[in-house]
């Protein structure tokens, strides 16, 4: 304990060099750009600029990347209380109570306790990250190839929770993801494989160009189907809560925290989840329950405060395992991996300096981000009057250069397109995506740890429930699955009950 | 906005069996160049092609079951939307006889019209500014190196 806050003084110090604070900066404006403007998601947004961090060293590109990611949280609070437009599923609880705020003219205070609500969770959240990731960190350290096997496995956990009510299909877009990943060479031969005796499949899909291609391309078709209109607001009053709205918010912060927190560590435990249990619980304890849905302050404050908690809690199992908990934190995976960093226990041994400095810099981002949110929210509403006429286009060729730039290869950019026409069908028949990119991902590590188990057992399956980390994590994964399955029901009937049945919990 | 019957998931499973099918052959070609049966280039495309005929069966006939209809845009939205993609595609072909500069400035004319409905003249001015910006920060700036095509 007493080491990792040493380890996280000395991430400080090196998180306040001027130009991981600009990195820091720079991600966060990104981050609340693309929250609040229509058409890009914050995974979207990763994957276009991973290519182009190139020019920076790794610490300063994921200081910047990381960012973007709950920068995207943040300003996506904006639209949903101000248009009534969540930016994804786990927004709409914001919607409920946010929107009619803004209608009576309050719009100002719910931005203001929204950001409040984010801050003081992330902050929370990043405290957790530090006292949690090293922890796991270290148990992690005694796991072999079978162990690594199985928290792959674990990772179908996610698989159910991102595939909605279509578990079937998430399933087989999972097994796709998988088969994607091993075209190229082989990783024991070094034969070629599933290549077709293509020149061009022998180097393998580049993630970058799926990830681009299924996240971004279908966004902005969507965006020009459904013609979305730029941001008109009428006056929203000051964004600073008065003391009553403080009070009343207080204790949804703090329960809004621990809900998104504790959630956000179980693998693969969807934001979504966090959101909706956060707003039934404020519903419930409220003592006038019949102001929500019709702007109660607590129905913003602590679906926020779940939302921002659960993203930092998210860093926990991707730091420590390896396990990417939401699309975003997905794209970071391959982020991390293009740099030639591996997420889990070796990463905090190996790369303890980058590490802390990224989770020093979390806490620096998120003050910039209140900095940066409070005092200039005008600003922002201004910037998302840019008409999608105009914004659609430059996506697309951001698209173009991020899918090109990755490997300078323009068989990516026709890859990217391929699978933006798959991701937009995908869509529109009720596809979850997410299971495919994620065992895209996770595929290789996948292989190499059953090839090395294989090895070292000779051909013997009972290796993974002979050793009793591999076999205890087995047990969790189905647990797990249990567990995420019974919650995402319960989650689907809110989310019904709250925007209707037209609502995807995979998006 | 029209509603049609679900028959695309039928189709999915089908490529699926494929998929599974062109897996399993390919592990069974690589399999004599390794000397187990479980560890190899060939064990995990063996898996899930053989995972992945399983699922594809289970979704061939669970599927008539449920009764989702899809939304699609109106004809002349889609029409949009095809050629958007069309106009990518080419810009993505052109970029290496021709560079980056060109087909970005080019393509991005009927791009703007397409998404903004914008005058032609108003479009032209929009992606030569566009293209400049491009250029100067990805290409200039970052140093992006594009095939150089005629420019």
């Amino acid at each position: 304990m007493a080491d990792s806050f040493g380890m996280l003084i000395q991430g400080f110090a090196q998180a306040l060099s001027p130009m991981n604070l600009v990195m820091a900066a720079t991600g966060t404006l990104i981050g609340t750009l693309v929250g609040v403007l229509p058409g890009l998601g914050s995974a979207s947004a990763i994957a276009i600029l991973i290519p182009v961090t190139a020019v920076l060293d790794p610490t300063q590109a994921i200081i910047m990347l990381s960012g973007i990611y709950y920068g995207a949280q943040y300003g996506g609070s904006t639209t949903s209380i101000l248009l009534n437009i969540p930016g994804e599923t786990a927004s709409i609880p914001t919607c409920l109570d946010g929107h009619p705020m803004a209608k009576q003219g309050r719009g100002g205070p719910a931005l203001g306790i929204s950001a409040i609500g984010s801050f003081s969770a992330g902050i929370l959240g990043v405290f957790g990250l530090a006292f949690f990731a090293p922890l796991f960190a270290e148990q992690a350290l005694q796991f072999g190839p079978p162990e690594y096997f199985a928290l792959m496995i674990l990772s179908l956990g996610i698989i159910v929770n991102f595939s909605g009510e279509y578990v079937i299909k998430g399933f087989i877009m999972g097994v796709l993801g998988y088969i994607l990943s091993m075209v190229g060479m082989g990783i024991t031969t070094g034969l070629p494989r599933l290549t077709f005796d293509s020149m061009a499949l022998a180097r393998g899909f580049d993630s970058i160009a799926i990830i681009v291609g299924l996240f971004a391309i279908p966004e902005v078709l969507k965006g020009m189907e459904e013609k979305v209109v730029a941001i008109s607001t009428e006056d929203i009053g000051s964004v600073y809560p008065g003391r009553p709205d403080l009070k009343r918010s207080f204790w949804p912060i703090m329960r809004g925290w621990a809900i998104g927190f504790f959630l956000g560590l179980l693998p693969g435990c969807s934001p979504v989840v966090s959101t909706f249990m956060s707003y039934d619980v404020e519903r419930k304890v409220s003592r006038h329950p019949e102001e929500f849905g019709h702007g109660a302050i607590e129905g913003v404050a602590g679906p926020e405060a779940a939302n921002n908690a659960n993203s930092q809690a998210g860093f926990i199992p991707l730091f420590s395992f390896g396990i990417p908990a939401s699309p975003a934190l997905a794209v970071l995976l391959a982020g991390l991996m293009i740099y030639g960093l591996q997420p889990g226990p070796m990463l905090f041994q190996q790369e303890g300096g980058f590490v802390w400095t990224v989770i020093a810099s979390m806490f620096i981002g998120n003050a910039m981000l209140v900095v940066f949110n409070l005092p200039f929210i005008g600003l922002w509403v201004k910037i998302t009057r840019i008409p999608y006429g105009i914004l659609g286009p430059v996506i697309l060729f951001l698209c173009v250069i991020g899918a090109y730039s990755s490997r300078n290869s323009l068989f990516d950019v026709y890859t990217m397109i391929v699978f933006g026409v798959g991701g937009y069908l995908m869509q529109k028949y009720e596809w979850p995506i997410v299971p495919l990119v994620l065992c895209f991902i996770l595929g290789p590590t996948l292989e190499r740890a059953w090839i090395q188990s294989m090895s070292m057992s000779r051909d013997s399956l009972l290796v993974f429930v002979q050793r009793p980390v591999s076999c205890g994590i087995l047990i969790l994964t189905i647990v797990l699955i249990l567990l995420s399955a019974k919650m995402m029901k319960r989650t689907k009937k809110l989310v019904v009950a709250a925007a209707g049945d037209d609502v995807s919990l995979s998006d | 906005m029209k509603s049609r019957p679900l028959g695309f998931d039928h189709a999915v499973a089908v490529i699926m069996l494929v998929v599974g099918v062109i897996c399993l052959f390919e592990a069974m070609r690589l399999l004599p160049f390794s000397n187990s049966l479980l560890s190899g280039d060939h064990a995990l495309p063996g898996i899930t092609g053989a995972a992945m005929i399983i699922l594809g069966l289970i979704l061939f006939f669970t599927t008539e079951a449920r009764s989702i209809r899809v939304r699609f845009p109106e004809r002349p939205v889609v029409i949009r939307l095809v050629v958007i993609l069309g106009i990518l595609t080419i810009y993505s072909i052109s970029i290496k006889p021709l560079g980056y500069l060109l087909p970005t400035g080019l393509c991005g004319i009927p791009l703007f019209r397409m998404f903004g409905g914008y005058t032609w003249g108003r479009c032209t001015a929009i992606s030569i500014i566009c293209t400049a910006g491009l250029y100067t920060v990805f290409v200039f700036g970052l140093g992006m190196s594009f095939p150089r095509g005629l420019f």
